[in-house]
């Protein structure tokens, strides 16, 4: 008897569970949003594929010499970077070793007891194409997902909007009491907002610069 | 005397057509893939035959003029300036345009836009302008690079003529080169760019040929014979004497009764052919897109700072706002329940209506006014009654309103981009343009603080709107890929 069928599955465990696809179909009709779904085979046991969207955000490396987050502020973070769209149809070209941001076509939101991850689609990632590094998405978040694409192979890498390039992991997750309030509900690529931590106000004043 | 040496003009014309040729290309790779190609076709084309027009017509001329080289060079200067102006006319008008383009809305609004035109053209090429003066505006341009190609032949000797001809018979451009001019501001307002159903429905207008079945329209006799006498009567020279000791000079003395009637015809048939195909703009608007057409509009003419004074080419803000108002209710069945929508319109109704009894006409704005509220009285052959046909296929009526609208708007509420809703059988199905773009008004309009409260206290009223239209043309995209992946 294997490990899995002597332990009686407790009911935490049931709630910490990956959702099967007749759940994700169920949820999907009652209160799980990943909007459209172009084909029935985006779901799938465990996730649901995620296409890329239309819009990028890419630095001018012209413009930028480093990034530094305790320093950053809205403007200077908008003066490095530039806004992308990429029309069905078309492509954007990720070079070697290049980074840009992208967003998700679907439109996700996620009930109040179910959270998620991100992930790349293996036969993207066997390319070289990255898509995430920041992969959690807590309950009752809303909107495009942001995709962080890296190149992280030798050759130019073609991102075609619609092209299914990762998948979102939905689990169980303790259930909110209430939507969060948000601060955005984006639907394109939003940059770091890192310089709004409260943490860099008590980091300056312990080092000035 | 010349004040310019006469070899100047074709040197810079070299010139000119040279920069001209290199500035179409450099705005071209400015441009996303397979915009504008038609007029850009066009243009080269243009470029191609005022070169060909002018070296043909020097060729001809060295040879006819040989032993005159005093009338060559003069007779050269001439047509090298006709082709500089066309050049010139081609830099001023045309090239701003591309440029505009570059700089276009970055929300891919543009195939729901072209789906839509398609229902009544298939030949047509339209591209999105944004533009800094805060108007919308529709450019038609019929068989643009012909036209303009026959005008040169039309002045030319028979070979030159001959290769125009050839010239012009080598690209099959679209019938319709178009552009919709819309204000810079507007570019992220998906509420405020419904202004654009007018402009679309003038393009139909011109491609269906619509305001040619209601013209012409006999002009109201007595406010008609108000502005004759009137007229007859106007000092010539704007009260100024024209010699210091005799009457003043009128309109009557220098054209006589005739005359003067004969130029008020010309003059208020020209108003009235205007304001026609405004209004049938306006209803073509109202049919296509609902209520979303006259909340736009009554936005659009606040944003404006417009007063409620007709112009020549466009009637009273609040007498089409009326007629907007008086179509929603009196053919499309809005305005007969207690819903939300219908609330905020009924509202409206006396508002308007008082607005549009207070504007004040004159001369040939009034024979026009009193020429058009004659002729949209009830009966089944008035005015409005000759265009409801051309949309009655796809006139978003109340009924549509209630079925569509509500699930649309349950989801836009909650900070939902709608891009899919539940359709009859329980499957999930794109939402419409059309309905989304109502709830996004009907949310603005009934209960934009609930939308408000889906963000954190500290996101200020306008982000919040701003990120309504996001959600609004996120959902027009992705529905629209959705409709046509299925």
């Amino acid at each position: 008897m294997s490990a899995d069928q002597s332990m009686p599955v407790s009911e935490s465990l049931t709630s910490a569970a990956v959702l099967s696809k007749e759940t994700l179909l169920r949820r999907l009709k009652e209160d799980l949003i990943v909007s459209p779904i172009l084909e029935p085979s985006q779901i799938g046991d465990g996730s649901v594929d995620i296409s890329l969207g239309t819009r990028f955000i890419r630095s001018r490396r012209a413009k930028a010499t480093e990034i530094n987050f305790r320093e950053l502020d809205k403007e200077k973070i908008r003066s490095f970077q530039e806004s992308v769209v990429v029309p069905f149809g078309e492509h954007y070209i990720l070079h070697s070793r290049s980074f840009v941001l992208g967003c998700t076509f679907e439109f996700i939101a996620l009930p109040l007891d179910v959270c998620g991850f991100v992930l790349s689609r293996s036969s993207y990632g066997r390319a070289g194409l990255l898509i995430a590094t920041a992969t959690f998405v807590h309950p009752g978040w809303r909107g495009c997902l942001t995709l962080e694409l890296e190149n992280l192979g030798e050759i130019p890498i073609k991102l075609h909007p619609l092209s299914a390039v990762g998948q979102l992991v939905l689990l169980n997750a303790a259930k909110l009491p209430e939507r969060p309030k948000a601060k955005i509900i984006p639907v394109s690529p939003t940059f770091t907002t890192l310089n709004e931590d409260p943490r860099w106000k008590k980091i300056k004043a312990l080092s000035p610069e | 005397m010349q004040s310019i040496d006469q070899k100047t003009y074709l040197e810079v014309f070299e010139q000119k057509l040279h920069s001209l040729r290199k500035l179409v290309q450099d705005l071209r790779r400015g441009l996303p893939n397979r915009t504008s190609d038609q007029f850009i076709q066009g243009l080269n084309l243009i470029i191609d035959a005022v070169e060909l027009f002018l070296h043909q017509r020097v060729d001809n001329l060295k040879a006819a003029l040989a032993g005159n080289p005093l009338e060559l060079a003069e007779q050269i200067a001439f047509h090298s300036k006709v082709a500089l102006r066309i050049l010139g006319a081609l830099h001023e008008e045309y090239l701003p345009l591309l440029h505009a383009e570059s700089q276009r809305n970055e929300y891919l609004v543009y195939p729901s836009i072209d789906r839509a035109v398609r229902l009544f053209t298939e030949s047509f090429e339209l591209t999105l302008v944004p533009d800094f003066e805060y108007n919308y505006a529709f450019v038609g341009k019929e068989n643009f690079a012909s036209r303009e190609i026959e005008l040169l032949e039309a002045h030319s000797d028979q070979g030159t003529k001959s290769a125009l001809a050839a010239l012009r018979g080598k690209t099959a451009l679209k019938q319709w080169i178009t552009f919709l001019h819309f204000p810079v501001a507007d570019r992220d307002s998906a509420l405020n760019l419904c202004v654009l159903a007018h402009e679309l429905a003038h393009l139909v207008d011109e491609a269906t040929k619509i305001y040619q079945k209601l013209l012409p329209i006999e002009l109201d006799k007595s406010s008609f014979d108000e502005l004759v006498d009137a007229r007859c009567n106007t000092p010539a020279y704007g009260g100024i004497t024209a010699s210091t000791s005799g009457p003043q000079l009128t309109f009557e003395k220098i054209f006589t009764k005739p005359g003067v009637e004969a130029r008020c015809y010309l003059s208020c048939n020209e108003v009235l052919e205007r304001w026609i195909r405004e209004i049938i703009a306006d209803i073509l608007a109202i049919h296509a897109i609902g209520p979303a057409s006259y909340f736009a509009f009554n936005d659009f003419f606040a944003y404006m700072g417009a007063e409620n004074i007709p112009s020549s080419s466009h009637p009273a803000p609040a007498f089409r706002l009326q007629l907007m108002l008086d179509e929603l209710k009196d053919t499309m069945g809005y305005m007969s329940s207690s819903s939300a929508i219908d609330s905020v319109l009924t509202e409206a109704m006396p508002r308007v209506a008082a607005g549009a009894n207070a504007a004040k006409y004159k001369d040939e704005a009034k024979v026009v006014q009193k020429t058009i509220e004659k002729n949209l009285g009830k009966n089944a052959d008035n005015l409005l009654a000759k265009i409801r046909p051309v949309i009655s296929g796809y006139s978003f009526k109340a009924s549509a309103y209630g079925q569509q609208v509500p699930d649309v708007l349950r989801r836009l509420r909650s900070g939902i981009a709608p891009i899919e809703v539940l359709d009859s059988s329980g499957a999930m199905s794109p939402a419409s343009v059309v309905a989304i773009l109502n709830a996004g008004w009907e949310l603005y309009k009934t209960d934009i603080d609930g939308f408000y409260g889906e963000f954190r206290g500290d996101v200020p009223k306008m982000e919040r709107l701003a990120n309504l239209n996001h959600l609004l043309f996120k959902a027009i995209e992705a529905s629209e890929v959705a409709r046509r992946w299925k």
